[in-house]
């Protein structure tokens, strides 16, 4: 173990390669460029390769082939680079290939701003593209978590055949923090049960594929739903502050999820009891921290870098409606500790409105 | 010295799809319609081995692999 | 000499009667087996009429979205260099949807091969206007035919790539016996240069698509010879 100093993109970028990622593509945008210049130069050192293709379509094509051929394959990218990508996204689902995209957040509709933002939510863990799927989609809220999470989620991809996904966003991808990068993992392509490797005459040859209709789609299609459904059981994950007697409880991840923290920390010294979920896991979305509720909550609080409370809708399904469920928005900006405390106040004397735009 | 009726070339018939390539193309007239027709109701190909001189040119301009020149 | 169907052929192909795909994948089929090398070869395969070579040749193969293969192939030669790495692609996937990544892997010189089938339209999809398409070529989305003026100008490979320092560019067909083994020389030519690190090989191969030509399978290879040959002409253009 050794301790760095590095911005959180780094961080993301150093934690992969040490799980194993030997082939980076990626094409440079705001607030991620950081990924694609680290790995230009670190996956030299490791033996890996390293492509700055013409487009993310491009790049999002590149991490399908190379896991297609064995390589624990990443790519990178922002808001509208982002949506370029959501098209090879859904051949990885389609094909069963445990490749790895981070999504560092950026605000905004179409090209935006440069700053963070978490209205990317609903196409991060709605789908995203066409077709009936999740991602799995992983939200850290530190630089270290997005060296851990990088680092993980690999083998996390490889255990379903399913693509992962890792939210990050611009504050987290920006900011420098000490972290603990952990050991180099092994990793042999050539071990990897699905990859391609040529087949001499007479055996049988391998093609992978994400066109279904040549296969038995009936039986690709339970195998499928038995996986997404095993993986919605399994893998939900969330971190819990000062739940089980709390009244007000924020629900936030990413960047949010530490303001609302320190929401947690300053209510209780004024005597508010506050408490915090912050999903790990966007999808599957931690549910069953929801069902272990006390009801005495009186209000569920989403605090969120959008304007329309995205998560909102995941917590209201999550709760079924037992209590009210507001959101913080906040859009481009940053919340404030403040502004949160605030609120859980005017859900506790009754003066907060529950708005929906969904 | 080969028999003039020996066969010279197999044909495949359940693999002629009809695209009559063969007939098109071969320069001695070997290749005539069968007057049978297969699985997949096409009316195939048969080689008059008498006439055939084994270029292969129906090999060639086979898409569907139908004949094996022997 | 006896001939039979190379064995990395493995059952009948899904292809239309006198399809061109066919004739061309049986040749490299050939060609694969003849220079021992259907063990380290890897093939992309675009989306189209032409992906149905996977079914009927046995070579490992990935898929790729719709004319993406530059792409794709630059990520496999990397991750493994020691193997062939090649596409059977069509002219919509390699000239239209995906010329950004065609002519991206052409300008880095990437060390692998194009296999573009060339048949003047969107087959699969019921044979609407390609780049490809013809000066005055009926399609199904251009039903008076093809004009410069309406639709734009025909695209022609070699016009784009003669001076793009590449490794092989060639045009072929397969309209007779004679072009055919022309198609295979250029065929092992092109992987030859892929096995030598040389670079990029293009080959465009003049194809046949009766069905949406509405022309049988003996006048659709007249309609090549008599009126995509002098447009398109064959030969090599770049060599090195």
């Amino acid at each position: 173990m050794e301790t760095m100093l590095l911005k959180g993109n780094e961080a993301l970028a150093e934690g992969a390669v040490r799980g194993g990622c030997r082939f980076y593509a990626g094409y440079p945008i705001t607030p991620q460029s950081e990924i694609l210049e680290y790995m230009s130069w670190r996956q030299n050192e490791v033996g890996g390769s390293f492509i700055q293709g013409e487009s993310e379509i491009a790049s999002v094509n590149m991490v399908f082939a190379a896991t297609a051929l064995g390589a624990r394959a990443l790519t990178s990218s922002s808001g509208p680079g982002f949506s370029l990508k959501q098209e090879g996204i859904a051949y990885w689902v389609s094909a069963g290939m445990p490749a790895v995209v981070a999504c560092v957040s950026r605000y905004g509709i179409g090209d935006g701003f440069i700053g963070p933002g978490q209205d990317n939510y609903w196409q991060a863990v709605k789908g995203g593209g066409n077709g009936d799927y999740h991602l799995l989609v992983l939200a850290p809220n530190s630089v270290q978590e997005n060296m851990d999470m990088a680092y993980e989620s690999f083998e996390l991809a490889e255990k379903y055949m399913h693509p992962v996904l890792i939210l990050s966003d611009a504050t987290i991808g920006q900011m420098l923090e000490p972290c603990t990068a952990p050991p180099m993992k092994e990793y042999d392509k050539d071990k990897a049960p699905w990859a391609l490797k040529g087949t001499p005459i007479g055996q049988k040859n391998k093609v992978i594929t994400d066109m279904t209709y040549n296969q038995d789609i009936d039986e690709w299609n339970r195998d499928y739903i038995r996986k997404m459904r095993l993986i919605m059981e399994t893998e939900q994950r969330w971190e819990e502050i000062s739940v089980p007697d709390a009244d007000v409880v924020f629900v936030a991840y990413g960047i949010s999820s530490r303001i609302a923290e320190g929401a947690v920390r300053l209510g209780r010294e004024r005597g508010l009891k506050l408490g915090l979920i912050r999903p790990i896991t966007l999808w599957p979305f931690p549910r069953k921290a929801f069902a272990r509720l006390s009801d005495s909550v009186k209000g569920l609080v989403t605090v969120e870098l959008n304007m329309m409370g995205q998560m909102r809708e995941d917590v209201i399904l999550a709760s079924h409606w037992r209590c009210p469920a507001y959101s913080v928005t906040t859009a481009q900006r940053i919340p404030e500790v403040e502004q949160l405390v605030c609120f859980a106040e005017s859900v506790l004397n009754g003066s907060a409105v529950e708005e929906e735009v969904f | 010295m080969q028999s003039e009726t020996m066969e010279k070339v197999k044909v495949n018939e359940e693999r002629c799809k009809g695209c009559y390539l063969c007939i098109a193309s071969c320069r001695k007239g070997a290749i005539r319609l069968s007057g049978r027709t297969n699985k997949r109701g096409i009316v195939t190909v048969a080689v008059d081995q008498a006439l055939c001189v084994q270029c292969g040119v129906c090999y060639t301009m086979c898409p569907d692999l139908v004949f094996e020149i022997l | 000499m006896a001939k039979s169907a190379p064995s990395i052929m493995k059952c009948e192909n899904m292809f239309c009667a006198g399809c061109g795909h066919s004739l061309f994948d049986r040749l490299l089929g050939e060609v694969l087996t003849e220079m021992d090398i259907v063990g380290e070869s890897i093939s992309c395969s675009d989306i189209g009429c032409n992906h149905m070579y996977q079914y009927s040749m046995a070579v490992d193969t990935v898929v790729p979205p719709h004319g993406k293969m530059g792409a794709a192939m630059a990520a496999m030669k990397k991750v493994r260099p020691d193997k062939y790495i090649f596409s059977i692609a069509g002219d919509g996937g390699a000239y239209a949807i995906g010329l950004g990544e065609t002519l991206s892997a052409a300008t880095r010189n990437d060390n692998v091969t194009f296999f573009v089938m060339n048949n003047t339209v969107y087959a699969m999809t019921g044979g609407q206007m390609a780049p490809t398409t013809m000066p005055g070529q009926y399609s199904s989305s251009s039903i008076k035919g093809r004009t410069a003026e309406e639709h734009g100008r025909t695209f022609d490979v070699v016009k784009l790539m003669q001076n793009l320092e590449i490794a092989y560019l060639a045009r072929c067909t397969v309209t007779n016996a004679a072009e055919m083994a022309k198609t295979k020389r250029c065929i092992k030519k092109a992987l030859e240069k892929q096995r030598d690190g040389k670079g990029f090989s293009l080959v465009e191969v003049l194809v046949p698509c009766p069905t949406n030509w509405g022309l049988t399978p003996p006048e659709a290879m007249r309609h090549i010879e008599n009126d995509l040959v002098p447009y398109l002409p064959l030969g090599e253009y770049i060599d090195r």
